[in-house]
Order: C-alpha cells, then sequence, then structure tokens
C-alpha cells in the first residue's frame, strides 16, 4: 500500500498510509487507537475506490486513485466472526465452497484423502467430516488459514484472534504460521498486545490515526527501544499497577456454579471479595463458552452466598457480555431508557417516574454530558456506549458484576478508558469478576486469576506480583 | 420560554416512532380532505360517526398486532381469535347464559390461546410465524365446533330481546355524547394500552425485547413472561374486536374475523410500527387504522370497486414497509460507517 489515502463519508480513514508485506514474512501490526484499521481490512480485500495512492499485490498494481475495479483481492481475514459456513463439513468448507472447484460429485472419501497432507504437513488432526460448528475457535481458525492456503491467498490477515484463541493454542498456531511462511505465504498479524507480537513478527507497525507511525524490524524490538517509542503506552498501561490504587479488602462473596461440557455437569466454588477484580481465565475457547452460555442463559442459576439466585433476574448481579457497544445497547429507546434498564431491577416504577429520571439526568450530566440525553443512542460515540453500558451497571448497584472479555475489540484508548470504568465500578463497592481466556487483557487490573477447566479450578495467581515483575522487566529493573 | 418550547419540541420528535406516527396523521388529513372534496357526503357529521365506529375494530387490532410486532413476532391467530370470541360468546347467550358470564368465558378462551402463544415463541423459542399459524387453525376449529360447525341463532333467543339489545347497544349500536360505544371501548382500550406500554417497566420490556433480544436477556428482563404478556394484550384485544361483530350481527358467525391479523399488522405499519421489532407507537397505530378505515370508506363513498380498494391498501401498506426499511438500512450503514 503505497501513499494511500481513504475516506468514507467524508471522513479520511487512512492518509499516506504506506505499508510493505513481504513475502515469506509476517507482518505485526499494533493499532494504537482503532482509527484506519477496518479501512486496511477493507481495502486489502476489495479494490475501493481510493482518493490517493497505490495498492499491489504480488507485484502487480491492483488499486489505484485513478481507476478501481472493486474487485476483491486474494486476501484472508480471519477474525472473531466465523467465515465460515455452518452445518457443512470442514472438507466442504474447504474445498467445496471455492471459487474453481469442478467436481460436480462429491466423494466424502475423495476430499478426506485431499485434507490429510494439508493436515499432517501442520500437525493438526481435524475430520473431514467434522461440521464447522462443532469444532473449537482455535480449529476453526486453522480451517480457515487451510482454506486460504488451499484457495492460493498469499496474504493472510489475523485480526485480534487471541481474544477467544488461548495462549498454548497461540503458540501451536504460531508454529503453523512458521510452517506457512516458510512456503512464502505472508501473514499481516494485528494485536494490540506486543507481548505477542515481540516473538512472533518479523517487523511491526504502529498504526495511529490512519497513518503508520514507525515500522520496526525485529531485531530493534529490544527493550529500550520500546521504552522509547512507546513512553505513552508504557506511562498509561505498565505505569498502571504504581498509579492504580489498590482498595481495602471488602467482605467475601462466595460462590457456586455448575458447568456442563455436554456429558458432564462440573460444579466450581470460589470467592470474591466486595470491591476486588477477579479474572477468570478459561484454559480454551470451550469452557469460555460453556461459561458465557451459563452466564447468559434465560434460567442459569448461581449459589451466592448460601442463596440459589436467578443470573438474568436477579438485581444483586449484572452480566455485561463481550463487546458491550454492539451488544448491550438497545438502538431504538433513548439513551434515558436505555440508562434506566438496570435500575428497573431495583425500582419498577423508573420509567413512569419523572421526578427520578430527572434526578437520574441531573446527577449524571455532569459526568456523561447533556448532548447524551438529547439525541439517538446510534449516534454516541464509542466511548459514550462504553460509559452508557458501565453507568448502568452503577446505577443498578450489584454486588457482583460479571464482565465476559470487557476488552475484546477495543483499542488502546478505549482499553484506558475500561480500566478507568471497571475502576468506578471497583470504588463503589461491586465485585468483578472478568472472563477471558487472554491473560493479557486483564493482568492490569485483577488483583487474582482463577484458572478454569472443566474439572475444577486449576491454579489461583495473584496478578499484581506477576506484572510487577514483566514491568520490572520490561523497565529494565 | 420558546427555548423551552422548542426544546420539547425537539424531545417529542425524538421520540422513535414519532415522525411516523405524524406522517400517517398527516397522510390521514389528506386522504380523508381528498376524498370529501371527491364527495362532500364525506364530510357529514353521520359518516364520521360511522368512520369512527367502524375504524375501533381495526384500532384494536393494530393495538393488539402492534404490541406484538413491537417485541419482534407476529400473531396470526388474532383473527381466529376474534372468531372463536364471538362464536364462544354467541353460543352460551343463544344458549340462555347471561351476557357477563359468556363474555368472561370467551375472554378466557382467549386468554388461554395468548398464554399458549406467549409460551410458544418465549418459552420453547417456536419461530412467531409456525407457533401462530398453528394457533390460528386451533383456535378457528374450536370457533367451527363449538355450535357444532354452524353459525348461531340470534342471541335474542336465547337472553331475551332486552338482554340482547342492551348487549348490542353496549358493544355496537348504543351511542354516549354522540358517539358510538364501539368507538369509546376502544378508545378506553387504547387509553389503557397506550399507558401501559409508554410508562411501564413492561412497556419498556417490550420495546427491549423486539430492540437487543440479548442485551434484554442480560438487562433481566424475563423474556417469557413479556412475550407472554405482548401475546395477552392480543388476546384481550381480539376478544373485545370479537364481541363487538357478535354485537354487530346480533349473532355468531364462524367467520368472523377472518384476515383481521392481517388488517391488524396494515394498520401497525401504516402508523410506523416497525415489522422488524422494537420501534413504533400506538399513536402511529391510531393512525394507521384511521387511515385503512378512511381508505376503505372514502372508495366506497366515490364509488370505487372493491378489487381497486385492496390494491391502493395494499400498495400503501407495502409503501409504509418498504421506508421503514429504508429508513433501518440507512441507520445501518451509518452505525457501519462509523
Amino acid at each position: 500500500m503505497e501513499r494511500v489515502t481513504y475516506s468514507e463519508r467524508g471522513v479520511k480513514k487512512l492518509e499516506h498510509f504506506n505499508m510493505q508485506i513481504y513475502a515469506g514474512e509476517v507482518m505485526g501490526l499494533i493499532p494504537v487507537n482503532a482509527h484506519g484499521k477496518q479501512a486496511i481490512l477493507k481495502l486489502l480485500q476489495n479494490n475501493l475506490p481510493l482518493y490517493d495512492g497505490y495498492i499491489y499485490y504480488g507485484g502487480e498494481l491492483v488499486n489505484s486513485w485513478r481507476e478501481s475495479s472493486r474487485k476483491s483481492n486474494r486476501v484472508s481475514v480471519i477474525q472473531a466472526q466465523n467465515r465460515l459456513v455452518n452445518g457443512m463439513t470442514v472438507a466442504d468448507n474447504i474445498f467445496v465452497l471455492r471459487q474453481g472447484f469442478r467436481q460436480y460429485v462429491l466423494q466424502m472419501s475423495v476430499l478426506k484423502k485431499q485434507l490429510l497432507p494439508f493436515m499432517q504437513d501442520i500437525g493438526m488432526d481435524i475430520s473431514a467430516e467434522t461440521r464447522v460448528e462443532n469444532l473449537s475457535s482455535f480449529e476453526r481458525v486453522v480451517v480457515e488459514l487451510l482454506k486460504a492456503v488451499v484457495m492460493g491467498y498469499r496474504l493472510i490477515v489475523l485480526d485480534e484472534i487471541s481474544i477467544f484463541v488461548s495462549g498454548k493454542e497461540m503458540q501451536k498456531l504460531f508454529g503453523i504460521m512458521r510452517h506457512y511462511t516458510d512456503q512464502g505465504f505472508s501473514f499481516l498479524y494485528i494485536s494490540s498486545h506486543f507481548e505477542e507480537i515481540l516473538p512472533l513478527c518479523d517487523r511491526t507497525g504502529f498504526l495511529c490515526n490512519g497513518r503508520l507511525q514507525k515500522v520496526v524490524q525485529k531485531a530493534d524490538m529490544n527493550r529500550k527501544y520500546l521504552q522509547e517509542c512507546l513512553q505513552g503506552y508504557d506511562r498509561n498501561v505498565w505505569g498502571y499497577p504504581e498509579n492504580g490504587h489498590r482498595r481495602p479488602a471488602g467482605r467475601k462473596i462466595f460462590l457456586e456454579a455448575a458447568l456442563s461440557d455436554g456429558k458432564k455437569l462440573w460444579k466450581y466454588s470460589f470467592y470474591v471479595r466486595e470491591g476486588e477484580c477477579l479474572t477468570i481465565q478459561a484454559q480454551d475457547d470451550q469452557i469460555l463458552k460453556s461459561c458465557v452460555q451459563f452466564l447468559t442463559g434465560e434460567e442459569s442459576r448461581i449459589v451466592m452466598d448460601g442463596r440459589r439466585r436467578k443470573i438474568s433476574a436477579d438485581k444483586e448481579i449484572a452480566v455485561v457480555s463481550q463487546q458491550p457497544t454492539l451488544t448491550m445497547i438497545f438502538p431504538d429507546m433513548s439513551y434515558m431508557d436505555n440508562l434506566c434498564m438496570g435500575l428497573a431491577r431495583r425500582m419498577p416504577d423508573v420509567f413512569s417516574g419523572r421526578k427520578i429520571r430527572a434526578s437520574i439526568r441531573r446527577e449524571y450530566i455532569p459526568i456523561l454530558g447533556e448532548e447524551v440525553f438529547e439525541g439517538s443512542v446510534e449516534g454516541l460515540s464509542e466511548r459514550q456506549k462504553y460509559q452508557l453500558v458501565y453507568t448502568r451497571i452503577i446505577l443498578q448497584k450489584p454486588r457482583v458484576a460479571f464482565l465476559i472479555q470487557p476488552f475484546m475489540g477495543a483499542d488502546m484508548p478505549h482499553r484506558r478508558f475500561i480500566w478507568e470504568m471497571l475502576e468506578g465500578l471497583l470504588d463503589k463497592g461491586i465485585a468483578l469478576i472478568l472472563l477471558s481466556v487472554n491473560p493479557l487483557d486483564t493482568w492490569l487490573v485483577a488483583e487474582r486469576t482463577l484458572l478454569l477447566d472443566y474439572g475444577g479450578i486449576l491454579e489461583e495467581r495473584r496478578e499484581l506480583e506477576e506484572h510487577k515483575n514483566s514491568y520490572q522487566f520490561m523497565r529494565g529493573n | 420560554m420558546s427555548n423551552e418550547k422548542q426544546s420539547s419540541l425537539r424531545k417529542i420528535m425524538a421520540i422513535r416512532g414519532m415522525g411516523a406516527a405524524i406522517t400517517a396523521f398527516i397522510g390521514l388529513i389528506v386522504i380523508y380532505v381528498a376524498f370529501g372534496l371527491i364527495n362532500p357526503a364525506v364530510f357529514s357529521g353521520q359518516n364520521i360517526m360511522n368512520l369512527l365506529r367502524s375504524m375501533s375494530k381495526y384500532l384494536l387490532i393494530g393495538i393488539a398486532q402492534s404490541y406484538i410486532l413491537i417485541t419482534g413476532n407476529i400473531d396470526l391467530s388474532i383473527g381466529s381469535m376474534v372468531g372463536m370470541s364471538a362464536m364462544v360468546a354467541a353460543t352460551l347467550m343463544s344458549r340462555g347464559v347471561n351476557p357477563v358470564i359468556a363474555i368472561v368465558v370467551a375472554l378466557a378462551c382467549c386468554l388461554v390461546c395468548g398464554v399458549v402463544n406467549g409460551f410458544l415463541v418465549g418459552k420453547f423459542k417456536l419461530p412467531p410465524f409456525i407457533a401462530t399459524l398453528g394457533t390460528m387453525f386451533i383456535t378457528r376449529g374450536v370457533a367451527y365446533m363449538v355450535n357444532s360447525n354452524r353459525n348461531t341463532d340470534a342471541i335474542a333467543t336465547g337472553i331475551g330481546k332486552e338482554a340482547g339489545d342492551s348487549f348490542q347497544n353496549i358493544f355496537y349500536y348504543g351511542t354516549t355524547f354522540g358517539v358510538y360505544n364501539t368507538f369509546w371501548i376502544a378508545l378506553i382500550f387504547f387509553i389503557i394500552f397506550f399507558f401501559l406500554l409508554s410508562k411501564t417497566r413492561t412497556g419498556r420490556h417490550i420495546y427491549a425485547i423486539g430492540s437487543n433480544i440479548d442485551a434484554a436477556k442480560l438487562s433481566g428482563v424475563n423474556v417469557v413472561a413479556t412475550t407472554t404478556k405482548a401475546y395477552l394484550v392480543s388476546a384481550v384485544c381480539s376478544c373485545v374486536v370479537g364481541l363487538i361483530l357478535c354485537a354487530q350481527a346480533g349473532m355468531g358467525n364462524m367467520e368472523a374475523g377472518n384476515m383481521y391479523e392481517m388488517y391488524g399488522v396494515a394498520a401497525g405499519v401504516i402508523g410506523g410500527v416497525s415489522p422488524l421489532g422494537g420501534t413504533g407507537l400506538l399513536l402511529g397505530t391510531f393512525a394507521g387504522a384511521a387511515v385503512w378505515q378512511t381508505l376503505e370508506n372514502g372508495l366506497n363513498m366515490i364509488g370505487a370497486q372493491v378489487g381497486i380498494q385492496r390494491v391502493v391498501i395494499g400498495v400503501i401498506v407495502v409503501a409504509a414497509v418498504l421506508l421503514d426499511v429504508v429508513v433501518r438500512g440507512g441507520q445501518f450503514k451509518k452505525k457501519k460507517g462509523n
């Protein structure tokens, strides 16, 4: 991509953007903020009209400001969103659902034979007949990757996959990527965690406000350089353990839950203190899915301080789903109604009580701003939407709030903002339980981490100690 | 002061569905005036009275269907429930049962149907189209069976002429303050259900389910109970319309209420209730029902054929839905663009 300037609805998403990805390399991309990231993904996949610049693929000019074909490039993007067709087998997705597949009568035995060498090459054992909805997230990523390889796509983009693939599986995936880079395939690996990018990527770019601010060679990605070029990040993120204050330990809340792996019901008991942040780190994506199903199920019940409670109906429990700015907003309702949805559990007449609503408005205008109450909820900025969701929880005043992957899809500034919002909830004495597969997401805010697998809690970690050590390592102490 | 007025006007216009409701009211005035200019009899007091009375059925059916549409579902059993209510009440009355008991029994039958619909859709997650298609056939079957597959005799033969006349006057022929009772009944139900939808927690939960069902669940909304409540409102309105039809004919007709579920959809959609759920005001449904009835009445009075009436109404319904889809599509694109 050479001097690419690209606008959408009059907003410049990319400006004089330059990026080269060479054959057989893994290029890392750290979005310091999210501005322009989606535009890069769009332009890599489709040749959309450019305001300025040129895009080359395999050495050939495919898109320029003079002429845009609007055709697709042979680039595959793997994200949290499943791009395989559910209900069909792995073999169907890899071989049958692609352009140029000419076989009319399908023979599963032939497809199996075709798939076998690919699987053996990368040391995986996924049956060709498995339906894709039965795959784990890691297996799904591998199948999407294989599909791209089979289709001859030379560039594969992996966008924030560590939010749904566990650390152990990531190591395996890195091995697979290295296998294909040796064959000349290229990868663009997008992640907000440079701890992930450091060992994997040959070069790394920092995306900020639609521009690639810096591109660093792997050899230069040493501690000293990171300290220099990531001063802001350093101050805000690594400095967090020093800046963040810890509250005195509150009362213990004992919880008991039961998760199903499809065959057996596993019981878990743990505690969290009021005003404490606890991370539950799922060992893999399957157990995370079970946790999400449990927390969002209409009939799910949890034992809290000895009393069995329905999660969806109990006013002392709140659940914030992943990507809350998309999933927790009621786009057709007013800001005030959105805000009061949690409070309605405590005050059923909040929707008819003008005085209550006026008092909420008065109290929150200094924090939220007056303008948010006027317009449509859809028109709010991402930051305002996060604020809306978390303020709703504050109004509900639960004792325990479960947050499912709270940092998923958030860029650096939003991550910092989410930390602030979480701190706000902790200050109110609310116990927070963060659910995640990636420890990098949550370790700065959580005080303890429980490692969860089917069968039980494997380990309890005191995060403060750990990230103090990491912090000292990064600072060179 | 003027700033305050402007601000409250802005607030009113910011309410989702208000724009569509106001458009429907403007459309209503335009249609009414246009027909009046073609045939001045449209403006006559008697015609206005008749218009209000005929509109009442569509208003009640519109309220019923709007509640369901706002939750993002549909109720195909409304018309059959109307028929069942008319037949159950008429059969009982024609056999001498006290009208109040007959009404209570008819209401109970409809409420059972509402609960079944609510559970099938909310609890067992059946597609509402299929679930209510099933109950549509069941309730129509009950309407047929209740009097052994034939229409009932006149209700006066069972409860006597005086009681029969009273029943008919209360629900259809009688007037209060110069306006037919049918309209007052519809208006009372309109006010009650308007309040329920716009001023209560249940109302907000109904909107929340239609707007984002997953977020609603996480916000503590009991989806089964709320869906069931919406279907119960639908059942109550259907029952009242059944009683109105029974009073109008003075007997029970097995085919009463045929196609009314679609009239309900039309009234709601013309008034800006989104078939995609989450948006709409009963004020719009009021306007939608009035537009529908004014069109029927006006086309009748200018001597248009029934076929043309249907075509015109059909085009308006499609246009209204198209408008909703286009508006929502625009918003969706805008959201994605951001």
